[in-house]
């Protein structure tokens, strides 16, 4: 059996905040470049922990992460920033005091001079940016703050984008046009791991999706066969699905 | 009064003012970066000074006054930065007890240098050894106070006991010590607070160009506002607060070159500064570079002028008066006091410390 070129890979993730409490207790989880991969699971389930633990903000006890078939285990953020992977928190995700455009150049920290090229781009793929550049992102609603955000985290050109609950709190409308906005990005090239909630749309758009359970995996497979799996339907579609 | 005099006195208020304004603003970039007091930001300036001093003037190789200067600015962003790994980074329990029993066994002997070349590297390889073994740090503040206290002394005794007696005054050579006065017609002022503070006015300018033009200034306004967000803008926070430390301790360096000329120091000269500068911060607005100058510079010109014109009233009564001069600093904190109880962001802090 050959080893398969591991592009974006988390195994056997032990992980947490307390020394003695592991939120994360052997999560697995794997990307293909220009996927798109959801995890779904119950408030508490620690899908926001997964994401933070492979982006280096909470100490990882033990696995791997992999990317491009290189260790970054335990690297910190800005390293992973550099290296071409983007994270867009569930909270606390834009600078509230400065404004968009302001946002946008912090985003962009690490290669000031690309700044036209990647705000053009930036601007093309959600134009109420370009409208309304000098807004503080502490003023805007709580969709437009989550697409800031997103756009910031483009700034870079990252080849993945790590989403967490880019729909949370937003309305259906609004969702509708969040989730249009990261189909567009992944086709554009970019692979994408992204945390819902709102578990039915999340598997509706992804290619597969992997349900997590008390830090633990729980089911996996493509965004049909979790759709249909009974199990699933019963233990989170069924409660979970608003509309 | 005389008009002439006048001219002199505001002079050395804004001097004064633009030197003040210096201190509070290492004080703010600290601060804004890490949420850390600094309490041994004088202790830097007059180490920094001290090391000028020696390098200046031994009788041995003395160095001209702008090497012995860098070479003195060099040492001291060191020493900032080991402040950060010792006192701050590393601050623990067992960190503090070990720096304060090295603290009481100096101050009970007085013991000579001996005590602090070898104690103070002990005391930063155990904090080091600790941060390895993961000891957790202290909860909330009481670390880095506890830690930057503790280095503040360590700072002051290892200079005592290297420089000599604590009091000791030094009249540190200053770059514009042989200018004369400035004459306008009957005013007379002295040349050496004009280029003083007109040196300090460039560094305080410069100091506010980083904070808000660079892309450094850039890193650290994000961190001031929310670490986790910056480290999401591939910013390395950790560097980001050494650099501020860093950029700390070299102004505190400048501040002192040029007061010192003015006013003689002494190796325990560091507690005045670092009151100094804390209260000008507070007074400005301790979370913006830009307030805490303006604190700095109300401070300064606030303690010439109330000091002299508490100096004018004794006067008038004559012989036997009173001297007024010493409720100077008491009205200087009642004021503080009172103005933090009306605006506890301070005179230009921004609105209510911004929550992100
Ligand atoms: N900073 C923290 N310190 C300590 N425990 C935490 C911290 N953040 C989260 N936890 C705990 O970790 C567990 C998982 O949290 P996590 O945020 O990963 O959940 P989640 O799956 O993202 O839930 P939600 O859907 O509500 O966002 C929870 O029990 C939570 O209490
Ligand atoms: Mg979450």
């Amino acid at each position: 059996m050959t080893e398969p070129r591991h592009y974006f890979l988390a195994d056997s993730l032990v992980a947490g905040y307390v020394q003695g409490v592991d939120i994360l207790q052997g999560c697995h989880i794997a990307l293909q470049q220009g996927e798109m991969v959801g995890i779904i699971g119950p408030n508490g389930a620690g899908t926001s922990t997964l994401l933070k633990a492979v982006f280096g903000l909470v100490p990882v006890r033990k696995g791997v992460v992999m990317f491009r078939d290189v260790d970054v285990t335990g690297r910190e953020a800005h390293e992973l920033v550099s290296m071409g992977i983007g994270y867009v928190p569930q909270r606390d995700n834009v600078f509230p005091s400065l404004s968009i455009e302001e946002n946008l150049r912090m985003g962009l920290y690490l290669r000031p001079r690309d700044w036209e090229q990647r705000r053009a781009y930036v601007v093309s793929q959600f134009p109420m940016l370009g409208a309304r550049h000098r807004q503080r992102a502490g003023s805007l609603s709580g969709g437009e703050r989550q697409l800031v955000a997103m756009a910031r985290a483009l700034m870079m050109n990252p080849e993945v984008l790590l989403l967490d609950e880019p729909s949370a709190g937003l309305s259906p409308s609004m969702q509708d046009e969040v989730f249009e906005h990261i189909v567009r990005v992944n086709a554009d090239g970019i692979s994408i791991v992204m945390v819902e909630q709102n578990a039915r749309r999340c598997l509706e758009i992804v290619h597969r999706g992997y349900v997590l359970d008390q830090g633990r995996n729980a089911y996996e497979g493509t965004g049909r066969e979790l759709l249909t799996d009974p199990k699933v339907i019963e233990m989170y579609l069924g409660t979970l699905a608003t509309d | 009064m005389r008009v002439a005099d006048l001219a002199q006195i505001l002079v050395q208020m804004v001097t004064q003012g633009v030197i003040y304004a210096l201190l509070a603003m290492g004080i703010a970039i600290v601060y804004r970066t890490s949420r850390v007091l600094n309490f041994a930001h004088g202790e830097l300036m007059v180490v920094g000074v001290f090391v000028f001093y020696v390098l200046d003037t031994n009788p041995i190789r003395p160095l001209p006054y702008p090497v012995a200067a860098a070479v003195a600015i060099g040492v001291t962003i060191a020493i900032g930065m080991v402040l950060h790994l010792v006192a701050v980074e590393s601050a623990s329990w067992v960190t503090a007890a070990i720096i304060i029993v090295l603290v009481t066994a100096a101050l009970a002997g007085r013991s000579g240098p001996a005590v602090w070349i070898l104690g103070a590297p002990a005391a930063a390889v155990a904090a080091w050894a600790l941060r390895r073994t993961s000891v957790r740090g202290l909860g909330g503040s009481l670390g880095w106070i506890l830690g930057t206290i503790a280095f503040a002394v360590v700072l002051q005794e290892g200079l005592v006991a290297l420089i000599g007696s604590s009091e000791d005054q030094q009249l540190i050579p200053g770059l514009f010590s042989s200018f004369g006065t400035i004459r306008l017609g009957s005013v007379v002022i002295a040349g050496e607070y004009v280029a003083t503070a007109a040196c300090a006015i460039v560094v305080v300018i410069g100091l506010d160009v980083i904070e808000s033009r660079t892309r450094f200034g850039r890193a650290m306004k994000a961190v001031a506002a929310n670490k986790e967000a910056s480290a999401l803008m591939g910013i390395d926070v950790r560097r980001v607060v050494y650099g501020a430390f860093a950029l700390a301790a070299a102004s505190a360096v400048v501040a002192g070159l040029l007061v010192t000329p003015l006013t003689f120091a002494k190796p325990t000269s560091g507690p005045t500064f670092t009151i100094i500068a804390l209260t000008a911060a507070l007074l400005g607005g301790i979370d913006s570079v830009r307030g805490a100058a303006l604190g700095g510079l109300v401070l300064g010109a606030l303690e010439i002028g109330l000091g002299r014109l508490l100096d004018e009233i004794s006067r008038l009564g004559g012989e036997g008066a009173v001297p007024l001069l010493s409720l100077r600093n008491a009205i200087v904190m009642s004021l503080l006091i009172a103005l933090l109880v009306l605006r506890p962001q301070g005179l230009f802090g921004g609105r209510a410390v911004e929550k992100v």
